[in-house]
Parts: C-alpha cells; sequence; structure tokens
C-alpha cells in the first residue's frame, strides 16, 4: 500500500476493536450500532482520500494515476461484506440480503430461552382484535367460544440466564380491552435489543372478529372469522383460509401470500414472492411486484395486478391464471382482460370478451376455444402471435408483421399481402368482432383449433420448444485504471 | 505537470467509495431504497467522472497546462 495512507490499517484496528468490545460486553449492542453506521466508514475513507488528493495537488506534487489501488478497493469490497453481515444479523428490517438472514444470524449466537406466555379474555363488546407483535409467528383461529385466548411461547436469545430472565420480564404480554377493541401486545419494543427476542402466539378469538395485525418480522396464519382481515408487516409470510370479510395486505417483503376462500375483496400491497389466490368473492388488487409464482383461480370479480412494469387485468377469472418467470398462463377467463406488460410470454385459452394484449418482447398464443370472444388487439415489438380459433369462426381479422411471415391455416380466403420484409393478412369470414394481431418483428400463425386443446392447467406441461433468441450482446468491459 | 483532468482522474476512486458508502445508507436514511435498488446509481456516477475527466483534459488548465 502506499506510504502516507493510515486509512486502511485504521479501518482494520476499527473492525477488531468492534469485535473485541462485542465480546467483552454482551448485554451492549454494539453490532446494531455499527451495523447501522458502517457506511460512514466508506464515506469518511472516501473524503479522507479525496483531501489527500486535493492536498498533493495543491502542492505541485505528482498525483497518483488512480485515487484508489486495487488493494484499497479490495480492502472497501472486503468491509461492505462485513457491514452488510453485521447489518443482516442485527436485525434491521429485511436486512440487505433477501430471506431470513436476520434469524440464521441470530441462531448462531448465544443461547435461546423460552418463556411459556398464556393469557385470556372475554371478549365482551368487541368485535375485533388488534395484535402487534414484532418478532415471532402468529396464528389465529375463529372459534365459537366467546372469549379471546393467547398461548405461545417467547423466545429470548442471550449469552446467560440472568440476561434473557431480564429481556423476557421486560417483555410481557398485554390483553386488553381497548375502545371497543381487543390489544394484544408482546412488548417487545421496550427491550433496547428487540432483535434477541421473538414471540410465538396461538390465539383463537370469536368467530364473528375482525382481525388487525402488526408486526416487523414473522409469519401470519388467520383462519375462520368472519370479519375483515387487515396485516401489516416489514417481512411475512401470511396464509389465510375462510375469511368472511375483506382482506388487506401490506408487507416490505414476503415469501409466500396465499389466501383461499375469501368472501370479501383483496389487497395487497408490497413486495413478495409467491402469491396464491384461490375462491375470491371480492375484487382482488395487487400493486406490487412479486418475482415468484402468481396464481389467481376462481376469482369471481375483478382481478388487477400492477407492478412497474406489468398491468394485468381480467373481469373475472373462473379458470386460473399464472404468471411464473417471464409467463402468463390463463385458462377459463372471462373479459374485457387487459395485459400490457414489458416482457412476457402470454398463452390464454377459452377466454371471452374482449382482451387487449400489449407486450415490448414476447410471444403471444390465443386460443379462444369458442366463438364467443369479444374484440381482440394483440401488440408485440419483438415476438411471434399464434391464433388458433375453432373452423368457421366470424370475425374481422386484421393481422399485420412489420418484418416476419404470416401463416394462414385457417382460410385461405383471407387476403395476404407481402411487402418489404412484412406481410398482412386481412379478412372477414363472416360478421364479427374485430380482431387485431400486430406484430413489430415476428411471424403470426393463424390456424384452426378446437375448443379444450390447450389447458395447461399443470406447471408441469410440456411446451413444444421455441428456437431460442439470439442473446444480447455483451457490454465491453471497462478498464477502470489506466 | 498535474493537469485538471488527472485530478478528476484521481478523485474518480474516493467518489465512487463515497459513492458506495451513501447508497448504503440510503437504506435507512433515504427513502429506503436497498443496495440492490440503488446500484445503477454508481455505474452513473462512473460515467459523470469520466464525462469530467475528459471535459477537464479538452480545456486548457490554469495551474497544470496541458496534459
Amino acid at each position: 500500500m502506499r506510504r502516507g495512507s493510515l486509512i486502511a490499517p485504521l479501518v482494520l484496528i476499527a473492525i477488531g476493536a468492534l469485535f473485541l468490545i462485542n465480546n467483552l460486553n454482551p448485554g451492549l449492542s454494539v453490532f446494531a450500532t455499527a451495523g447501522r453506521y458502517w457506511p460512514y466508514i466508506l464515506i469518511g475513507w472516501g473524503v479522507l482520500r479525496a483531501l489527500e488528493i486535493l492536498y498533493t495537488y495543491q502542492q505541485g506534487r505528482r498525483l497518483p494515476t488512480a485515487g484508489l489501488s486495487g488493494g484499497e478497493w479490495f480492502l472497501a469490497v472486503f468491509l461492505a461484506f462485513v457491514g452488510m453481515g453485521i447489518t443482516g444479523y442485527s436485525g434491521f428490517r429485511d436486512g440487505f440480503f433477501p430471506g431470513r438472514i436476520t434469524m440464521r444470524g441470530l441462531d448462531m449466537f448465544g443461547e435461546s430461552f423460552d418463556y411459556p406466555l398464556s393469557a385470556s379474555i372475554p371478549a365482551g363488546d368487541a368485535k375485533r382484535i388488534l395484535i402487534d407483535n414484532l418478532r415471532g409467528n402468529a396464528r389465529i383461529v375463529g372459534t365459537d367460544s366467546a372469549e379471546v385466548q393467547v398461548n405461545g411461547r417467547t423466545t429470548v436469545r442471550a449469552f446467560d440466564e440472568s440476561d434473557a430472565k431480564r429481556v423476557g420480564e421486560q417483555a410481557k404480554l398485554t390483553l386488553v380491552s381497548e375502545g371497543g377493541q381487543i390489544v394484544l401486545r408482546t412488548n417487545q419494543a421496550q427491550v433496547s435489543n428487540d432483535q434477541r427476542i421473538s414471540s410465538d402466539l396461538d390465539i383463537s378469538v370469536p368467530k364473528g372478529f375482525s382481525v388487525e395485525c402488526r408486526g416487523r418480522y414473522g409469519d401470519f396464519d388467520i383462519s375462520t372469522v368472519t370479519g375483515d382481515v387487515d396485516v401489516r408487516s416489514g417481512n411475512a409470510g401470511v396464509r389465510l383460509e375462510d375469511i368472511g370479510g375483506a382482506v388487506r395486505i401490506d408487507l416490505g417483503r414476503s415469501d409466500i401470500v396465499r389466501a383461499i376462500r375469501i368472501k370479501g375483496s383483496v389487497d395487497i400491497k408490497g413486495r413478495g414472492s409467491d402469491l396464491e389466490l384461490d375462491d375470491v368473492q371480492g375484487p382482488v388488487t395487487v400493486l406490487a411486484p412479486y418475482y415468484g409464482e402468481l396464481q389467481f383461480r376462481n376469482i369471481a370479480s375483478q382481478m388487477r395486478y400492477e407492478s412497474a412494469n406489468s398491468t394485468i387485468l381480467f373481469e373475472r377469472i373462473p379458470g386460473y391464471v399464472r404468471l411464473s418467470g417471464g409467463d402468463l398462463t390463463a385458462t377459463k377467463v372471462i373479459g374485457p382482460a387487459r395485459i400490457s406488460s414489458e416482457n412476457k410470454d402470454v398463452r390464454i385459452s377459452e377466454f371471452t370478451n374482449s382482451l387487449d394484449i400489449d407486450v415490448k418482447r414476447g410471444d403471444v398464443e390465443l386460443f379462444p376455444g369458442t366463438d364467443k370472444f369479444g374484440r381482440i388487439s394483440v401488440t408485440t415489438r419483438n415476438g411471434d402471435i399464434d391464433f388458433g380459433l375453432p373452423a368457421g369462426t366470424n370475425m374481422h381479422l386484421q393481422a399485420t408483421t412489420d418484418r416476419g411471415e404470416i401463416e394462414n391455416d385457417f382460410d385461405p380466403e383471407l387476403k395476404e399481402d407481402r411487402r418489404d420484409r412484412g406481410a398482412t393478412l386481412e379478412g372477414t369470414p363472416g360478421a364479427g368482432p374485430e380482431v387485431k394481431l400486430k406484430s413489430g418483428r415476428g411471424t403470426i400463425t393463424i390456424r384452426k383449433a378446437m375448443a379444450g386443446e390447450h389447458d395447461w392447467d399443470t406447471s408441469e406441461t410440456p411446451r413444444e420448444p421455441r428456437p431460442t433468441r439470439a442473446p444480447r450482446p455483451p457490454v465491453p468491459p471497462r478498464v477502470t485504471n489506466q | 505537470m498535474n493537469s485538471v483532468s488527472q485530478l478528476v482522474a484521481a478523485l474518480r476512486g474516493p467518489v465512487m467509495l463515497i459513492a458506495v458508502g451513501a447508497l448504503f445508507l440510503l437504506r435507512f436514511d433515504g427513502p429506503g431504497w436497498s443496495i440492490h435498488t440503488s446500484w445503477p446509481l454508481l455505474i452513473i456516477v462512473f460515467g459523470v467522472m469520466k464525462l469530467l475527466e475528459s471535459v477537464a483534459s479538452k480545456t486548457p488548465s490554469g495551474t497544470g497546462g496541458v496534459s
């Protein structure tokens, strides 16, 4: 390392001192502080080095060609990794890593001590319960009993038992009736080191209750209540079953949301991975990017999914809609339906009413199955369109590809016109809805297909392999230091 | 002997380092972006530094002369 730079050794000394202080005082939340403020080390380092360089420049001495050497960059990356690890360990909301790093980090240190929890209160006039449990899982079940009952345990991680006891006593469970509602609190926020404590709760409430849950980390499992359900959490898996009212879910992050047999509406916000909705009577709104597998089945009202680059709308889903990877697959759906997306392969079979698809990059396969479809408009800037319908279907067809071919196996009466590198196909086999298919670059195929021929109702459906697209050209590497 | 463009080039490393630290802090103090979201800003900062460097090398500098 260059002479005169004291920063690297200072950083090493600071990291060592941090671990030492933490080991000597288990009660201190050194890691929590470090996990919060470590990025300032990088900033301080950068500022000091910038001052060094400005000073050198002012003195008129020779400047180094690179502000930071390779070795120093290596140290900076190492520091960032250690920092992210500490942040994850000290349990900041959803950390820097996806998934359960906080819990894993927690489990590595100290010993765990369990304390049983138990409380009950008559419901009285109250019709709802508020559950405030920062960390831990909660299972809420509606029963025929007229009281609210809570069982469970609090787990405290600590280095010795007296420490654990102190923490456990600070975080006492309270269950009170307050302004017409029952309020359950685990009071973990009272404890300075809230990352070391979590409570798993088993709650039974009268069936007619509404349930409101707040938390930071932990799953919620709610079933057989006839009221509304409202879940807000930083990071949670949510499973709902047999809910009579409206459902509102607002999560910072989630690995799974599953709702089955919901009578009211379902509103979901936040980021997440998998989403599964089955048998919902009310309208469904999902304003969230979900990156895993999404399934919608038996949705009796409108379904709307919106993320930064996709909008998906169906009037009703008697069958199912599945989104997984870059694909949308749907069978037995009712329009008006709208799908607009940056990058998606779309396959829809057995749909009625109008359909509007607009994708930037992706193939579209449509098999209405019957002639009950309405106006259809499909636009893909880059992708093939495959449109199969029963022989003799009436419509007014207009298909255009700017660059590619059109294959017509449906009706030889349709008029094909090739020009430049594209083609158009137009015709009206019989008065019917307007069908507009447009591809910027790709092949359009119109053919005969029977009803029920295309049901992709198993995730393992083998799919005809498509020719792979050319990969994007690689970005040329940059040289940082010449 | 030092031109402004050399100064900008030398400052690029420290500036990038400050940017990395700042992005990690955004997690807590800013709009709550994590580094997963905000990393493209690093490319932008890098590009801006490169741009300044080339601009500086085209303008004659007062202190250091022309490179």
